[in-house]
């Protein structure tokens, strides 16, 4: 019931928070905020992951950025694609990109062109080698299906501080 | 040299060359400096009735990268090589590296100290102590000793600086040094805030984490709260080194004179006692060299200079001689005792209260004399 209630008061200040940082005039709303992971120990002992601000992050911490889009207008939206650069000073985690309903391609070049990670290859000294995520400068969420009117979605990614 | 899909002319080229660059940089670097601000900025395309619209940008997420303090202390060369030191040399320095593993710009404080005896380092003992032990910081990072001053002065992330422990080995010595001795030094460094104009202040873990503030982290070795590390080096003292050699010459015997002589009784023998001073840098004081002369007799004046002993000292202006009877007092600083240790045997001693011999580093003294066998 306490861990049921905290996450009820985490997902209101959140929910805030998003409508605060909401951007756009047009058909959708975007937000992004970072986090990081602290872990806890509840009152039985058990550990407990949460996401905080991320008030100190030194180098080798990890952050979690949290993307959420909303359709604020009356007609559906076709063809949806969040993209983010994997900010300068941060290595993208391997496997830790998500959104539920998308596509995720990830770019080496600075976000010309995009494969899925299975796909991407770098020449380095004259040799291919399969794409690893410390190469990956953009990543992209591609929604398989319209996002209606009134309906919301959420892409997040974790990155480490170099 | 990195390239990637899609080149698109020299342009996209210098600047994939340049992102490469500083990837590689950071791929060395301790980590991202403190106080960077990061920033992260969304974007979302869509259609609407198969329109494509504008896309929209989401707000800056950003958080500031904070201080974590770390740094590393060694000696140099690691693990230690003793540094060789002779017994009256003063200024002799041991060398440490020290790198600020933080993300921030660093002063650093030291305390330099003798370990106890006893203390074992790369398996060595200690048993000695130095005197007048200082630091020097290479502040200028010529790799000489000759800063002014005794404390890491800004040293940047990732940098390393050399730092010396000085010490004496003359007298007096707390722990009487002896040759082939290690003593041990243990230099502690604690780091201090950056910024310039001098030694800075303590600094310590912030209080609480802010957003968007440069909060401090200290954790040297990975401990939080920690603020020092320390690492030891070794002294081995090498004193004053000497070798004696002796060295006899048949001169000749009562039957066959100088031709082919024999050792029979009443032949004369020249003995060369030579002492060499191997040390570079240290002389050897007041020494005393005894010889025990068994079933001979020491020849009076053989070389005809007045004298019995001959004593030719390279490092000394003077030619020092001195004769051997026991009548004179032992005055001019020879003596010769007769049945001493045993019967018949005669001990001859150079050097003593009345004739203080000092062989001068890196020189020879040569004795010189001659006995007839009984």
């Amino acid at each position: 019931m306490k861990i049921f209630m905290k996450f009820v008061v985490l997902a209101f200040a959140y929910l805030c928070a998003a409508m605060a940082f909401a951007q756009g005039s047009g058909h959708l709303e975007l937000t992004t905020v970072v986090q990081k992971e602290q872990i806890s120990v509840d009152d039985d002992g058990k550990q407990q992951k949460e996401l905080v601000q991320a008030a100190t992050v030194l180098p080798g911490d990890s952050v979690i950025y949290t993307i959420t889009f909303r359709n604020v207008s009356q007609e559906s939206a076709e063809n949806v694609t969040i993209t983010n650069p994997v900010p300068v000073n941060l290595t993208y985690e391997s496997g830790s990109a998500f959104g539920p309903g998308t596509v995720i391609e990830f770019s080496v070049d600075g976000g010309k062109y995009y494969s899925v990670a299975s796909e991407l290859t770098v020449t380095e000294n004259g040799e291919v080698r399969a794409a690893t995520a410390d190469d990956y400068t953009h990543i992209r969420w591609i929604m398989q299906n319209d996002l209606a009117a009134g309906a919301q979605g959420v892409a997040r990614f974790r990155a480490r501080l170099n | 040299m990195k390239s990637v899909i899609n080149l698109n002319g020299l342009v996209t080229r210098l600047a994939t060359v340049a992102a490469v660059l500083l990837f590689s940089q950071q791929a060395f670097a301790v980590g991202t400096a403190a106080g960077t601000d990061v920033n992260n900025q969304a974007s979302i395309a869509y259609s609407v009735g198969s329109v494509p619209q504008t896309a929209v940008q989401s707000n800056i997420a950003t958080f500031r990268v904070d201080n974590r303090v770390n740094f590393t202390l060694v000696p140099d060369p690691n693990p230690v090589v003793p540094t060789q030191v002779n017994v009256g040399d003063t200024q002799v320095a041991v060398r440490f590296l020290l790198q600020n593993t933080g993300n921030q710009t660093q002063d650093f404080a030291f305390l330099p100290t003798n370990e106890a005896d006893g203390v074992i380092v790369n398996g060595n003992t200690d048993s000695g102590q130095m005197n007048n032990l200082s630091v020097v910081a290479d502040n200028n990072d010529d790799n000489t000793v000759n800063d002014a001053e005794d404390f890491i002065e800004e040293l940047t992330a990732d940098a390393t600086r050399v730092v010396w422990i000085v010490a004496d080995a003359d007298t007096p010595i707390p722990n009487e040094l002896l040759d082939g001795d290690f003593a041990h030094v243990l230099l502690s460094a604690t780091v201090r805030a950056g910024g310039g104009g001098g030694l800075g202040g303590i600094i310590t873990t912030s209080a609480s984490d802010t957003v968007g503030t440069e909060d401090v982290v200290v954790a040297v070795g990975g401990v939080l709260d920690e603020d020092s590390a320390s690492a030891q080096n070794t002294y081995q003292v090498a004193s004053a080194s000497l070798t004696v050699t002796k060295a006899s010459l048949l001169i000749d015997d009562p039957i066959n004179g100088t031709v082919n002589p024999f050792h029979i009784p009443g032949a004369t023998v020249e003995y060369t006692i030579t002492v060499t001073n191997n040390s570079l840098t240290v002389d050897a004081d007041a020494i005393s060299i005894s010889d025990e002369l068994t079933n001979v007799t020491l020849v009076a004046d053989p070389f005809a200079l007045g004298y019995d002993v001959e004593i030719i000292n390279n490092g000394a202006a003077a030619i020092l001689d001195c004769d051997a009877d026991g009548g004179d007092g032992d005055t001019d600083g020879c003596a010769l005792d007769l049945d001493t240790p045993a019967v018949g045997t005669n001990t001859l001693t150079v050097g003593n209260a009345n004739l203080v011999i000092t062989v001068v580093a890196n020189t020879t003294l040569t004795i010189r004399f001659q006995v007839t066998i009984d």
